[in-house]
């Protein structure tokens, strides 16, 4: 069904969007704003980020079945399989940087510095898994 | 349960369903078997399974953080065992529902049950336990690195 397939991709897109977005913004707020404000923007990016990740997923395994059955292997099969291990380690860091930012909201003296290289590190990754996504999408 | 343990809650569910299903996806390709599954799951049927083990993932690790800690050692695994047995019981219950759905054959249904709910609650069991070691890992790392 086409409407269903686009809608797939329309929210695969927009969770991209806020995932990496966001993640700009909260690497941003962090290396200019005090520590109230980055713990601020970074407990609500949190929130969305893991709702976007939740997403991507979902819609992306979406996008895998509009292929079906035949879904590539070879140099497109990699660049998949590289994409795969991004995204498994970025959830992986994700979850300590998510644990990092929940310890950070108790704490007296919270360690901005580490979540805003913990921003540039989640930033720098999901563009790493947008080119892989242009690699696959356009050879 | 306080606002902080909900937001947590939240943060483990997505975790764990995104890592389930992105584990299980490289399998099968790496196998050459996810091609056939995804041609034979309807994409909205794919999305309503996804996110009932995300709804479900994440009602059982609210639950499971109400009743425990990260430090509580083998309390937490018998929780987490107990708590991934019913998200496996649960899912098998949105699998059962979607088979009844499309072979409308209430005697199959209730044979999968039969035979499905023990291994799925063993499996969720297992998987609970493996992820609430995971989860104190990485929620330790995470709060140390947040406190340094």
């Amino acid at each position: 069904m086409v409407p269903l397939a686009l809608a797939v991709r329309w929210f695969h897109v927009l969770a991209m969007a806020v995932a990496l977005g966001g993640g700009a913004l909260a690497w941003a707020v962090s290396h200019t704003a005090d520590a109230e404000t980055t713990l601020t923007v970074a407990t609500t990016y949190e929130l969305a980020f893991w709702g976007a990740f939740g997403v991507l997923v979902m819609t992306g395994v979406g996008n895998l079945g509009a292929l079906a059955p035949a879904i590539p292997r070879g140099a497109w099969g990699a660049a998949f399989l590289a994409k795969l291990g991004f995204v498994g380690a970025l959830a992986l860091g994700s979850a300590v940087r998510s644990a990092a930012v929940h310890a950070a909201r108790d704490a007296a003296t919270p360690a901005t510095a580490t979540l805003e290289r913990g921003y540039a590190a989640t930033t720098l990754a999901l563009t790493l898994v947008v080119a892989l996504a242009a690699v696959m999408a356009h050879g | 349960m306080a606002d902080a343990d909900a937001r947590l809650a939240w943060v483990l569910a997505s975790f764990h369903t995104a890592a389930l299903v992105v584990a299980g996806v490289a399998v099968l390709y790496a196998v050459g078997a996810l091609g056939s599954l995804l041609q034979g799951v309807h994409t909205a049927t794919g999305a309503a399974l996804y996110l009932s083990l995300w709804g479900l993932t994440w009602r059982t690790n609210a639950r499971w953080l109400a009743t425990t800690s990260f430090g509580a050692g083998r309390e937490a695994l018998t929780a987490a065992a107990t708590w991934g047995a019913v998200t496996g019981v649960g899912f098998l219950f949105a699998i059962l529902v979607v088979i009844g759905v499309v072979v409308r054959e209430l005697v199959l249904v209730a044979v999968f049950a039969f035979v499905g709910a023990p291994v799925a609650a063993l499996v969720g069991a297992v998987v609970g336990v493996a992820f609430a070691l995971l989860d104190a890992l990485l929620v330790g790392v995470g709060t140390r690195l947040g406190t340094a």
